[in-house]
């Protein structure tokens, strides 16, 4: 029992998703692949909280971007405005997608530019003390909303 | 104008026709207070000439007559709603046959002329679709063109290292043949929505 749990714990490190308390996990972390000597991207991925508490995700740190901030997108007077926001909330027993249009990490101030198939790391600050590091990859994300 | 293109070509157009008109009869003086939103939501986007500078000089609309011109307008810095936008336009393109994309003009024009210069916006344009071109003017040359069209936006201060964003509206216009705004496409069509009505605009069925 202890060897296979030894064993899920190190497949999780090795997909670069870290247990931290189990009530939190990522899944499908991806950068956008933006043009060259474009400054800034978004990073989205699904927020998973086994938990019996809602969490707020607080924070996001990354070397990919002098900074790395939370956003949202709202639809409002006919115009699609992002703006930053203090925490995006995980419901207990929830699930919280960043994606287009919607909430996402911000990186600001790229450090290099990033190519298609590149891996940024990313750690995820969350109110319940936890932290996650993941690596997301850089891909062309296509998307259309209804 | 939430026109979606569904059903036939004809029928579309007829559409977007009879939803033009009413808006204009509706709100016929408020298309000159620059009260955009409704204007924009209602139709009345008129369209129009324009001349606006690309990395390799000046570009002006009317050198295109004869073919499709299909125009949005965003920032380079934008993370969300322009690359998502330009990414489906640039699939859509990528779905014709080459006679069909060589009658086909995509352009990018920056509200955000202050950060977005010409070799930049040329490079992010071509990261969508080679043959897309990328323009700016003044603040004010982008604005008119701008209200032209039909297009909301306004720079936006915000607490963020981005220092300010341009919030904004997000269609696609399609300019036809002649010069004249032919239809627009909403946010989040998926490129062959995007395909058909461009399709739609084309002088004549490609082979
Ligand atoms: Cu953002």
């Amino acid at each position: 029992m202890k060897r296979l749990f030894l064993a899920a714990l190190c497949t999780s490190l090795w997909t670069g998703i870290a247990l931290a308390d189990g009530a939190i996990s990522i899944d499908d972390p991806q950068v956008r692949l933006v043009p060259p000597s474009t400054e800034n991207t978004a990073v989205f991925m699904r927020i998973r909280n086994r938990g019996d508490k809602d969490v707020n995700l607080l924070r996001a740190e990354s070397p990919a971007a002098k900074t790395a901030e939370l956003h949202t997108v709202i639809e409002e007077g006919g115009m699609k405005k992002m703006r930053p926001v203090a925490n995006i909330p995980i419901k207990a027993k929830g699930e919280t997608a960043l994606k287009p249009g919607d909430y996402h990490v911000m990186l600001i101030g790229l450090t290099k530019p990033l190519q298609e198939g590149d891996e940024v790391a990313l750690t995820l600050k969350f109110d319940d003390g936890s932290s996650q590091s993941v690596v997301a990859p850089v891909r062309r994300i296509h998307v259309t909303m209804h | 104008m939430q026109t979606t293109f569904r059903g036939n070509p004809l029928h579309r157009l007829k559409l977007v026709l009879a939803t033009c008109l009413s808006a204009a009869v509706i709100f016929p003086a408020i298309a000159h207070e620059g009260t955009h939103s409704l204007a924009a939501r209602s139709g009345v986007a008129r369209g129009g000439d324009f001349t606006l500078e690309s990395s390799s000089g000046r570009v002006a609309l009317k050198q295109f007559r004869g073919k499709v011109v299909v125009l949005y307008f965003g920032y380079t810095s934008c993370p969300d709603a322009c690359p998502t936008t330009l990414a489906a336009l640039g699939a859509a393109m990528k779905g014709f046959t080459p006679a069909e994309a060589d009658q086909v003009q995509p352009l990018f024009i920056t509200l955000d002329p202050a950060r977005d210069d010409a070799k930049h916006m040329e490079e992010y344009s071509r990261f969508f679709y080679p043959s897309m071109l990328g323009l700016r003017g003044t603040d004010s040359q982008v604005a008119a063109v701008a209200k032209h069209y039909g297009v909301l936006f306004a720079r936006q201060k915000v607490d963020s290292a981005a220092n300010y964003v341009i919030d904004h509206s997000s269609l696609l216009y399609v300019v036809g043949a002649d010069g004249k705004l032919a239809s627009s496409v909403p946010y989040g069509a998926p490129p062959l929505e995007i395909a058909a009505a461009l399709r739609a605009a084309l002088p004549r069925p490609a082979k």
